[in-house]
């Protein structure tokens, strides 16, 4: 990217005073190593994401069930449960999440209120020598338990209150994500390299190895990436000096007094604000907004240009006459990956024809804490662009 | 807002959608998701105690490594947020310094608001605050408080200092509205609930009949009579603002953080700063539509910034011709809480003067995903 075409913001982003310490609340956590963007809850995952997926093992473990009396011989203390894992892609080029999915058998569900406690894995391309532990996380990217919480607790799952009535019913699946409380991390791209995952039983126990595939040789990228609220931000067309987009992803919510049902499945809305000139060098700023439903790729909007306002009051009446916000054309909106959207825009009525832009964020900048793209994509790219 | 602007045009109309949870904020959550990073005890702007204790004692657990039962200690506190009548509410469990390094393991404690009728709600106790919850069904999962590494033996040595205490801090918050299924549940707890007096109490197939006790939480209100003074800015606060009565404008903030040096991967490097994009559309003194843009960086945990705002003119429709900026003032932001934006202005270079007014949010919206306030609060301010 011209480095004068930055945005305003260019300027400002050099010369960076220190700051205080890390904080994880105002921040992203640096060490995931999948794009924040690409996975949701794994239940949800195939329908919003598509199935570009790759299983790469399936076996079965014997892992420790901890119950209120515990047997002296050991074995009696453990179950045997059936292990599937998967590579899900995404729509950064070289990017995928890994997966682990645990069902337990009919058989073994016979114990009330006993849990089975997950096994703990390690990664990395020696493992003999430099395994780097990781964590299986319910919730995608989160924190996990700080070091600051002091908290360490492990992982268990059961439930044997209901009785098995159907295999789907018995099934957890965990996204495998960096250990937060370590200082060692599988960053981005040896996650998606071909590495060894090392399985550990909770009483330390080894399970053996399993050999996860590179992202790149088993799955090509997702060709889209649903609009989602991790877009939300400044958005740039590179070469286009002093002028750029931003966009705001939410999710409304009813007046009050309405009748609020399944709130999260609310349609989403976009904003747009496209601060630009017109045909004579002049400032010309345009908005549009649109409802869609979630899991979209794409999203159309009316533009409109607001004229003869009154700075920081209400419609003046100034001779003029009130002038309604008026259309001036349209934009389709769509999202390549977290760092490319396409922008098609007609705006023959002002001038200014038809066309098709990319929009890239400026500086890498992401929303603090929200960020869509995995912590070395961005700085990778970041490189890229001050290289060019 | 009751003063509807430009984007009143097209609210009109919508349709509902098939459910999915992963693009919006969790509906369920009681308290601010802002609000909810891990108490700090001492804010060093704010001078106001963050936090009150109202119950601590110690439980007997039972410790399934060695099979006998041992007594944890467990504190309760509201920690207060800046969004009116609203606190968290924390769990801490300490294991005595006696039992420091001994591997342990104890069932965490699940607890239940006592309703009236004698029902149960059950709640969990997370560490994630803020999050959908594992999307599983009550029941399914749960935790173990471990006093050694879960990870390979290797690691282990690393990580058994026994001379440390541990502890172990939880939030109490509603269970996940969403079944593995997807299926919508309902909601637990509502913020008002949540933060009016009620009893905790342990929940039967857990605890052992001696050892039942309740919580009394009081409400917030009574520990509390204000709400915090400020709030940090954050990336919660992006996205669209407005003053209320000021037609056809607004403004859209963007928050963001930067890539580069961190403290936390390169020892010695300092954290790179937050950068605020500010953008305001409006009108010039002579009704001619005018945007000002302003950005500067700011230090995590700062709640006032100053942005220097320019003004750029004869540039280029998609053009490379750089245009002509010029600073024409200055702007003020002061984040008092999710919805309340002071914006002190100095424009006189624009013959628009200076002022102050009150930022909030065009019609509760905030980024899908990233609430920052709770939904309750949300639907509560979307009068209109």
């Amino acid at each position: 990217m011209n480095r004068h075409t930055k945005l305003l913001l260019a300027m400002l982003l050099i010369g960076c005073s220190p700051a205080i310490q890390a904080e994880g609340y105002f921040t992203s956590r640096m060490y995931t190593p999948y794009p924040p963007g690409c996975v949701t809850l794994p239940s949800s995952q195939e329908a919003l994401y598509g199935d570009n997926i790759f299983k790469f093992w399936s076996g079965s473990m014997w892992l420790e069930v901890v119950q209120k009396v515990q047997s002296h011989d050991p074995l009696k203390n453990l179950s045997q449960v059936d292990v599937d894992m998967y590579r899900v892609g995404c729509a950064e080029p070289g990017r995928s999440v890994i997966m682990v999915e645990f069902k337990l058998r009919p058989e073994t569900v016979d114990l009330p209120y006993s849990r089975i406690v997950l096994p703990t894995f390690a990664g990395g391309i020696e493992l003999m020598y430099y395994p780097i532990p990781l964590e299986l996380k319910p919730v995608p990217n989160s924190w996990g338990q700080t070091p600051a919480q002091q908290s360490l607790t492990k992982q268990t799952f059961g439930d044997y209150t209901n009785g098995f009535d159907d295999p789907h019913r018995f099934t957890w699946r965990y996204v495998l994500d960096t250990a937060s409380v370590w200082e060692q991390h599988l960053m981005a791209d040896l996650y998606n390299g071909e590495i060894q995952l090392q399985m550990h039983r909770s009483d330390g126990w080894a399970e053996g190895f399993v050999s996860v595939p590179a992202t790149r040789d088993v799955l090509a990228r997702n060709p889209a990436l649903p609009l989602n609220g991790r877009l939300s931000g400044t958005w740039v067309e590179e070469g286009a000096a002093d002028q750029g987009f931003l966009l705001t992803f939410a999710n409304p919510v009813p007046p009050s007094g309405s009748e609020v049902s399944e709130p999260e499945s609310a349609e989403m809305l976009v904003f747009l604000s496209w601060y630009t000139f017109d045909s004579e060098g002049r400032q010309l700023w345009l908005v549009g907004n649109a409802r869609f439903p979630q899991g979209e790729t794409e999203v159309s909007m009316p533009l409109i240009q607001v004229t003869q306002g009154q700075f920081l009051g209400p419609r003046p009446d100034n001779g003029f006459g009130s002038v309604p916000p008026a259309s001036v054309g349209a934009v389709r909106l769509s999202a390549l990956s977290c760092n490319v959207l396409e922008l098609e825009y007609d705006l023959a009525s002002l001038g200014l024809n038809k066309g098709t832009l990319k929009l890239q964020r400026p500086a890498e900048l992401e929303t603090a804490g929200y960020p869509c793209r995995d912590y070395d994509a961005r700085l990778a790219s970041l490189s890229s662009a001050q290289d060019r | 807002m009751k003063h509807p602007i430009i984007l009143v045009l097209f609210l009109l109309g919508c349709s509902s959608v098939l459910a999915n949870s992963n693009f919006v904020s969790n509906p369920s959550l009681p308290y601010p998701p802002a609000c909810a990073h891990p108490p700090i005890a001492d804010d060093p702007v704010d001078a106001a105690p963050q936090t009150a204790t109202f119950f601590e004692r110690t439980i007997i657990r039972f410790d399934w490594q060695i099979g006998e039962y041992i007594e944890l200690g467990l504190k309760a506190y509201r920690s207060r947020c800046s969004e009116s009548d609203r606190s968290l509410i924390w769990l801490e469990f300490t294991l005595p310094t006696e039992y420091a390094g001994r591997a342990i393991e104890i069932a965490l404690p699940r607890f239940g608001v006592a309703l009236p009728g004698g029902e149960t709600r059950p709640m969990q106790l997370v560490t994630e605050p803020g999050g959908w919850g594992s999307g599983l069904e009550f029941d399914r999962e749960m935790a173990l408080l471990v006093n050694q590494s879960q990870i390979p033996l290797v690691f282990r040595d690393s990580y058994s200092d026994g001379s440390v205490e541990r502890k172990w801090i939880f939030l109490l918050d509603n269970l996940s509205p969403l079944s593995e299924w997807g299926i919508y549940f309902g909601r637990g707890l509502s913020a008002a609930e949540y933060n009016s007096r009620f009893s905790l109490v342990p929940l039967s197939e857990v605890m052992e009949e001696y050892e039942q006790f309740s919580i009394e939480v009081p409400a917030t209100a009574e520990l509390f009579p204000e709400p915090s003074s400020r709030l940090p800015l954050s990336g919660r606060h992006s996205g669209l603002w407005a003053i209320e009565g000021a037609a056809d404008q607004g403004f859209q903030l963007s928050i963001s953080e930067q890539v580069g040096g961190r403290a936390d991967i390169m020892q010695g490097e300092p954290d790179l700063p937050l950068v605020i994009f500010f953008s305001q559309y409006t009108f010039d003194s002579e009704f001619r539509p005018m945007w000002l843009v302003g950005n500067v960086e700011f230090e995590p945990g700062a709640s006032e910034i100053t942005i220097p705002v320019a003004r750029v003119s004869n540039g280029e429709f998609r053009g490379s011709k750089l245009a002509e900026r010029e600073t024409v003032g200055s702007v003020t932001l002061t984040s008092k809480n999710c919805n309340d934006l002071t914006f002190d202005y100095d424009y006189s270079a624009l013959g628009l003067g200076a002022g102050s007014a009150r930022m909030q949010r065009l019609f509760s919206l905030e980024i899908a995903g990233y609430d920052c306030r709770d939904y309750d609060a949300r639907v509560e301010a979307n009068t209109d």
